[in-house]
């Protein structure tokens, strides 16, 4: 079963993505509401995948993508974007996140995707 | 969901949707590579597309999503704009507007879309095949890639083309295209992309692209690789052949490159010019969506009621303070009188419209008969911003469209005709519309063939009316009367003879005049005059043999004092001469089967009606007033002198002369 941190400033967010891994048989092993808060849990649980949300207080997904790549380079990260934020998702792309997903979410590509990273 | 209270904002907002369409499709023919135009027809079908689905009207959803796939096409220069399409879009739009207009009637009438679906189908189809063949995509290298790929051969590495097709409903695609090209690049080296990178960040392409790289991986390894990024669709790996490739695809390329370029060039003018427009007109819009509220017309129809009602009853009262001679009551009174004339005249704005409402659709109507009549005629639309009662909106659509299609079939040559006689090719129709005092004008010109008075005076023999001493704009105008069509042909775009009189008897109705300037050779014009409001009106009243009349002031040009011994006789005829001008008099107790009163002091209106200029013979003047006009019913319909009765102050219902009828 892969482990699941997800990364989103929104409870809202988190709470429904929290719903569609969960209920397809993912552990969410952490939550955190900014970037600073996911590098520390990253470092402390390892998870197999990351949702990162881009803009955050804080620490945004950019910098905390760049943070936790350079403290493991196998880190598996998918952007959480919101239309329009086609720049700064490739920034993200650049940074090292393997996939992204654009809100509103549909749990079907949430679900292609995280399958796809894990491989 | 109870869907019905949605029912009449889907209607209204439908039918603005249509006629947005109309108007940008037409413009799209026009200015065909306009990506601008195409957004925003793309943006209204998928609104349209929406609504409708929401209602549960699924033929029209189905109807307009097959017709965004064919702008889609256009978007993305799959498809070029011709003709042939566009005529097939009116027709969904025309398809679109039966259904919507059934909806309204809840007539439950269905209405066949398998036609339609298919043309659009055909259409669709036709794009594929084109796509296949335009699309044999080309790689021009330049020496130095090919060296790089002769020494990576060497290498033991692969070139490869890789299609990415992504997710039909795939978001941010050149974010999904970069994250597929970081993909590629991790394994291998990338020569080039179409379209180019710069393209691809632009996201300016349709589902998908290909890759052209080197790499030591195999095909399975590399396609697994691309898919293992999300809403990618399909994966189709290529190996290009060698020399082929050089040769075939480096000739073809150079022009290839030019026309891309050329275009290039052309569509970043055409966008780098349009966005500035496109914001404004949004923020246009924007403000406002905000600032309106839609009314139903019953109630605005209530609402001038209940203020005719209030005018009517406030002469009342002005009257009575006159007769009790009450000062206090009186400056009260003058104060109400100035409130409800400003409440008047914000009720008669709230009820204008621009005539833009009734004109947009001509545009679309030109176009359909130039193709139909095998005519080149432009349209010119002027003072579409002028505004008139939404009654006089509502019904002033008909007539007018009589008149275009009459200058069209039978006023414009045809097109080998206009240059026998050096006439521009191209006809011209100008419908101009303008504020004259309380009155609304509305010209339809043509510069056609003219009116043929010969013809016409045959034609007034033939069926009993004697033109002899009739004056040539006297004989024009006859045109107007019932049975009457000079065309030797009929044809289904214009009438059987039963139409002009029926455009005169709607104008009249609304209380509008037309008449017909032409010149034989030079065009013909059509002149409507109509009130800018009907129910509220300035009126001089006036006393005949006892009885009180209103006269709109509308058409008043001035009022005389005359002797009757001054009334003179010429071909049988009572004419006065004012101000070395002979006017003709109309008795209007005659003309109103009353007992003459014998005075020799009385005055003469002299009131204009189209070119006519007649004087109207009354006893006694009362006063100008404001009144408001109530139909007089159905039993007395058949009384052509009035348009209508008024309360006055005292009670009395007075008649409203109709002077068009009487001049």
């Amino acid at each position: 079963m892969a482990r699941v941190l997800i990364v989103d400033d929104a409870a809202f967010m988190r709470m429904m993505l929290k719903d569609i891994l969960t209920k397809n048989g993912y552990e969410v092993i952490g939550e955190a509401p900014n970037g600073a808060k996911a590098v520390e849990i990253y470092k402390a649980e390892r998870p197999d995948v990351v949702t990162m949300d881009i803009t955050m207080p804080e620490m945004d997904g950019i910098q905390a993508v760049k943070e936790i790549k350079a403290f493991d380079p196998n880190a598996k990260i998918i952007m959480c974007s919101a239309m329009g934020q086609q720049a700064m998702v490739m920034e993200a792309i650049k940074s090292g996140a393997r996939d992204f997903i654009v809100k509103p979410l549909q749990p079907e590509r949430v679900l292609e995707a995280l399958k796809k990273v894990l491989g | 969901m109870d869907m019905s209270q949605y029912l009449d904002i889907f209607l209204e907002e439908s039918t603005e949707n249509l006629q947005t369409l109309n108007e940008n499709i037409l413009e799209l023919e026009k200015d065909p590579d306009n990506k601008e135009i195409i957004n925003s027809i793309f943006r209204v079908a998928h609104t349209l597309k929406g609504m409708a689905g929401s209602m549960g009207f699924n033929d029209i959803a189905d109807l307009t999503h097959k017709m965004e796939n064919v702008l889609d096409k256009f978007r993305n220069d799959i498809l070029k704009v011709d003709s042939n399409i566009i005529t097939v879009l009116f027709k969904c739009l025309d398809t679109l507007e039966l259904m919507i207009n059934n909806i309204r009637e809840d007539n439950n009438n269905t209405v066949d879309i398998k036609e339609i679906m298919d043309l659009l189908e055909n259409i669709n189809n036709e794009q594929t095949k084109n796509t296949k063949s335009d699309n044999s995509i080309d790689f021009s290298l330049n020496i130095y890639d090919e060296n790089i790929i002769k020494q990576a051969k060497e290498k033991n590495y692969n070139v490869y083309i890789a299609e990415v097709i992504l997710a039909d409903d795939c978001l941010l695609k050149s974010a999904r295209a970069f994250l597929v090209y970081k993909t590629i690049e991790d394994i291998g080296e990338i020569l080039k992309t179409v379209p180019s990178v710069e393209e691809l960040e632009q996201e300016n392409f349709n589902d998908r692209f290909y890759i052209m790289f080197l790499t030591q991986k195999n095909e399975e390894e590399i396609k697994k690789l691309i898919l293992n990024v999300s809403e990618i669709k399909e994966v189709n790996i290529d190996i290009p052949k060698g020399s082929d490739l050089k040769i075939n695809v480096k000739e073809k390329d150079e022009k290839i490159q030019i026309n891309k370029e050329v275009q290039d060039n052309k569509t970043k003018k055409d966008t780098e010019i349009t966005p500035i427009n496109k914001k404004e007109e949004d923020k246009d819009k924007n403000k406002k969506a905000h600032q309106s509220v839609r009314v139903d017309l019953e109630r605005l129809d209530k609402f001038m009621n209940l203020v005719g009602e209030l005018v009517i009853h406030r002469t009342r009262l002005e009257q009575l303070s006159m007769n009790y001679k009450l000062t206090d009551l009186h400056e009260t009174l003058e104060q109400v009188g100035r409130i409800t004339s400003d409440l008047q005249d914000l009720v008669m704005k709230v009820r204008m419209l621009p005539i833009e409402r009734v004109f947009n659709r001509f545009p679309r109507m030109i176009r359909d008969l130039s193709q139909e009549l095998g005519k080149d005629i432009e349209l010119i639309i002027q003072g579409e911003d002028t505004e008139l009662d939404r009654t006089v909106i509502d019904e002033i659509g008909e007539p007018l469209v009589h008149l275009i299609r009459n200058a069209a079939d039978h006023g414009i040559e045809p097109t080998e005709e206009r240059i026998k006689l050096g006439k521009p090719s191209k006809g011209t129709i100008k419908l101009i519309a303008y504020q004259e005092g309380n009155k609304a004008v509305i010209r339809i010109e043509d510069d056609g063939r003219g009116l043929d008075i010969e013809k016409i005076k045959r034609k007034a023999e033939s069926i009993g009316i004697n033109t002899e001493g009739m004056s040539e704009s006297d004989i024009k105008n006859l045109i107007f009367m019932q049975g009457f069509s000079t065309s030797d042909k009929i044809t289904d775009i214009s009438g059987r003879g039963v139409g002009m009189d029926v455009v005169k008897t709607k104008i009249a109705n609304l209380g509008g005049t037309v008449e017909v300037i032409s010149e034989k050779g030079k065009g013909t014009s059509f002149i409507i005059r109509l009130p800018l409001t009907l129910s509220i009106i300035q009126a001089l009243l006036v006393k005949v043999s006892g009885e009180t009349f209103a006269i709109s002031l509308g058409f008043i040009d001035r009022v005389i004092n005359i002797n009757v011994n001054e009334i003179k006789l010429t071909n049988n005829k009572e004419v006065i001469l004012y101000r070395d001008k002979i006017i003709p008099i109309i008795r209007l107790s005659q003309k109103l089967n009353l007992e003459e009163t014998y005075s020799e002091n009385k005055y003469i209106v002299i009131v204009k009606a189209g070119e006519k200029t007649v004087g109207l013979l009354v006893d006694e003047l009362l006063g100008q007033q404001e009144i408001v006009i109530k139909p007089i019913g159905k039993l007395l319909q058949n009384l052509k002198e009035y348009v209508g009765a008024t309360i006055l102050g005292d009670g009395l219902v007075t008649l409203i002369l109709d002077v068009a009828a009487i001049v």
